[in-house]
């Protein structure tokens, strides 16, 4: 005698439900730590699946769908639920799923749970959200409600996580819940087409078919112009279909409703009473401003005690390196190249953190749907959603998460707008070059109380970035087309407030961080193995020569170097590849008022901005003629040009290279976060294109009219 | 009568959406024709508004989608 869940043989089981129902604290209450995200075949939308280990010991695959109030889907995440559900061969396709009942929106969640009812699919409905519905004074008569519905039922609280239990037990009495299909009902001659060609089991079904077709990657270009044909032939109106459909069960759905649940009481929840304060047309916006600037806050200041830790930490395992490796090339390669590479990431995972570990809170809490909401109207101006806020605070860390998080805005032209611009906002790789040039040029005297001059500075250089952000939108705007299909709607759900649930919030830091080191990561490393290369590589004779003069030098004068081997890499530098690449771009630099060793600095940025300062500290290292010891600022200060006896950084090219900066798309791993999203190299073209013309244009004027 | 027209605090039955497009979005986020709705939070300067649905939830639509919606107060 078997037992009934090896009967059933359940493997895979995929979650379903409403936004904002609990489904993702329930799939953390089930998964916890046991997660991955992948992508589904075909579409950049993360996919989590995670491992269920039940209390007998069988292990389960869960798959956390998208948050979808119905199969009639309207935006790519949202489509990502119809192939499972009706691809055969998908290989998500589910053995059970748990559905998820929002009590709170009884008739709403029955909508999908009616909508899913149409395929063969084992269901356990799972009903969450009991203490909110009973805020609002709404009684469920559970026993009536599971009665009616005729499905395995367990009511669960996700956040508190009770009732998991009873998720096992009734898998377990599913066996005989397995239906053979039964003969098609269909009502509408098309339908009966349809079927013909496609065979469908209900009227549903070929709605789904019709409406969805052009986006169902499963079927054949056939079955695609098949289905066109057919909606040609009996002049079907698509949206019509799906509304009606709806309609006609929200319909039943509502009377349904009206026999186990009573009708919410006239209270003011805690949600209205808190959205007084922080929907208020002026104190809402106040509080806006005061979170943002204390968002900022924290991701600067409580972000710099790691950083100099892991900025310490790593040039002591590169000092310590250097003296364990043997001298060669392959340990150049290993140091200069690979662990300066992984620095180079490590580096951004405090901020990145603090981030995320707000964005988080704010988003579980219900706060960031109200942000959307009060700053759509300003953002749709410039072209943008009230959605691209989290896109654009984000870009002020790092723009390779921001521009992931950019996949909910369900319009087309304004997501691929909010990924145009976002770039523009100062990432915190931008900081430390602002920082070199600010304290080499603006004097730290104190304007209005603590604030000093040099922090108003680099106040105005971040909003700079935003306001370059917000009138690149606009244009954008204007020049991209019109959204066709999807319009551009702003339709969304304001849910109710809650306490944030820590372990999401974790869950979500850890998913976030790693995305970053991962996908940022390769990038980066590959692009400083390539500079490095290209750095320590010339044509020979060149480094030949290089190396003979800097050895006759330092003879003459070895004042001019800490050691012969610094004159000699200088030197080097100079005759290297890069040193060509510098040499060869100063023409066009030097209306901006660049040498080439700026020049070589401009080029290494591109693995990542930050990899400035540490060009400029090892080309500056050397052929400091007055003293061997200093900071990478007082070498700066003191640079002349050799051949006019001038200062190199001046105020106007320390302006200049600051506006170049804070527009320039200098950052590898953005470009290819955007091919990836916008499944196109042209999108990452036109990016790289108009940043870096409006960098080297501004930075012109600037240059041109302050000295 | 439009939903902009209406003040806060206000019920209406939902008439007509006028447009289709919001009127399946709408259906399928569980406020179809003929529910009635109160309005919830108007924002500063024809941002969105809110409306609240007879079981008590929250949506928000642009002011642009809002007032092509036609309604019969109560």
């Amino acid at each position: 005698m078997t037992t009934t869940t090896q009967a059933l043989d359940i493997k895979h089981i995929a979650l379903l439900g409403n936004p904002n129902a609990g489904k993702s604290s329930l799939f953390n209450a089930l998964t916890g730590l046991n997660q991955k995200v992948g992508n589904y075949s075909g579409v950049t939308i993360d996919k989590n699946t995670g491992t269920w280990v039940c209390s007998d010991g069988k292990a389960v695959e869960l798959i956390d769908l998208p948050g979808i109030y119905s199969l009639f889907a309207k935006s790519p995440d949202e489509r990502v639920v119809l192939d499972p559900l009706f691809n055969l061969e998908n290989k998500d396709r589910p053995d059970l799923i748990f559905l998820v009942l929002d009590a709170s929106n009884l008739t709403r969640s029955l909508l999908l749970l009616d909508q899913i009812r149409m395929f063969n699919f084992p269901i356990v409905v799972v009903l969450n959200m009991l203490d909110v519905a009973n805020n609002r004074g709404v009684e469920i008569d559970l026993k009536k409600l599971e009665q009616k519905i005729n499905l395995p039922f367990v009511a669960i609280n996700a956040r508190l996580q009770t009732g998991l239990e009873a998720l096992e037990e009734a898998i377990q009495t599913l066996a005989s819940a397995k239906k053979t299909p039964s003969l098609p009902v269909l009502t509408e001659a098309w339908e009966q087409e349809v079927h013909e060609q496609i065979p469908v089991q209900n009227s549903f079904h070929a709605k789904l078919l019709v409406s969805q077709a052009e986006h169902l990657q499963f079927l054949s270009t056939t079955q695609k112009t098949f289905l066109a044909r057919i909606v040609d032939k009996y002049q079907l109106n698509l949206i019509e279909l799906q509304t009606q459909d709806s309609q006609q069960r929200l319909n039943k759905l509502t009377a349904f409703t009206a026999q186990i649940a009573s009708v919410p009481k006239n209270v003011v929840t805690l949600t209205e009473r808190l959205d007084k304060v922080l929907l208020h047309n002026i104190g809402g916006y106040v509080i806006f401003f005061t979170i943002l600037l204390f968002v900022f806050q924290a991701i600067f200041n409580l972000s710099t005690p790691p950083m100099d830790w892991i900025e310490n930490s790593f040039s002591a395992v590169s000092a310590w390196l250097a003296n364990q490796l043997p001298e060669s090339l392959l340990t150049d390669l290993f140091i200069d190249g690979i662990v300066a590479g992984i620095g180079g990431i490590v580096i951004f995972i405090p901020q990145i953190v603090i981030l995320f570990a707000i964005i988080s809170i704010l988003d579980e809490t219900g706060y960031m749907a109200r942000v959307m909401f009060l700053t759509d109207k300003t953002m749709s101006r410039f072209g943008l959603n009230g959605k691209s806020i989290v896109p654009l605070i984000s870009g002020t860390a790092c723009a390779v998460p921001a521009i992931m998080a950019t996949r909910n805005i369900s319009s087309w032209k304004e997501r691929l707008t909010t990924i145009m611009v976002t770039p523009l906002m100062s990432c915190a790789a931008r900081l430390p070059v602002y920082i070199i040039f600010i304290s080499l040029i603006i004097p730290s005297t104190a304007v209005f109380g603590p604030l000093s001059l040099q922090s108003l500075v680099l106040a105005g250089l971040y909003l700079g970035g935003f306001l370059a952000a917000l009138i690149s939108g606009a244009i954008f705007n204007k020049i991209l087309p019109n959204d066709t299909k999807e319009d551009r709607f702003f339709i969304m759900e304001l849910p109710s407030y809650k306490l944030p649930q820590w372990k999401s919030v974790g869950i979500t830091i850890y998913q976030k961080t790693s995305d970053f080191v991962w996908e940022a990561g390769k990038i980066i490393i590959a692009i400083s193995i390539i500079l490095w290369v290209l750095a320590t590589y010339g044509p020979p004779a060149a480094m030949q020569q290089a190396e003979q003069e800097a050895i006759e030098l330092y003879q003459v004068q070895p004042e001019l170097a800490e050691s012969e081997a610094a004159l000699i890499a200088s030197k080097q530098l100079e005759a290297s590849y890069i040193g060509h690449v510098g040499h060869f771009i100063e023409p066009a630099i030097r209306p901006l008022g660049y040498d080439w060793k700026i020049g070589i600095a401009l080029i290494t940025s591109f693995a990542a901005r930050e990899v400035f300062v540490s060009t400029m500290a090892t080309i500056y290292s050397v052929g400091d003629a007055d003293g061997t010891e200093g900071t990478l600022l007082d070498k700066l200060r003191s640079e002349t040009n050799p051949n006019t006896g001038e200062l190199v950084f001046s105020t106007a090219t320390s302006f200049s290279l600051l506006v170049f900066y804070l527009f320039a798309m200098q950052c590898m791993a953005t470009l290819a976060i955007v091919q990836r999203e916008t499944k196109s190299w042209k999108w990452p073209m036109i990016q790289f294109v108009y940043m870096t013309a409006l960098a080297y244009f501004g930075a012109l004027l600037t240059y041109q009219f302050l000295s | 009568m439009v939903l902009t027209d209406l003040n806060v605090g206000e019920k209406a039955i939902i008439e007509n959406f006028n447009n289709p497009q919001v009127e399946l979005v709408m259906t399928d986020m569980g406020c179809p024709l003929g529910t009635t709705i109160e309005l919830y939070h108007k924002t500063l300067s024809n941002g969105p508004i809110s409306i609240k649905t007879a079981s008590g939830n929250l949506l928000a639509i642009r002011s642009n989608e809002a007032k092509n919606l036609t309604i019969r107060k109560q």
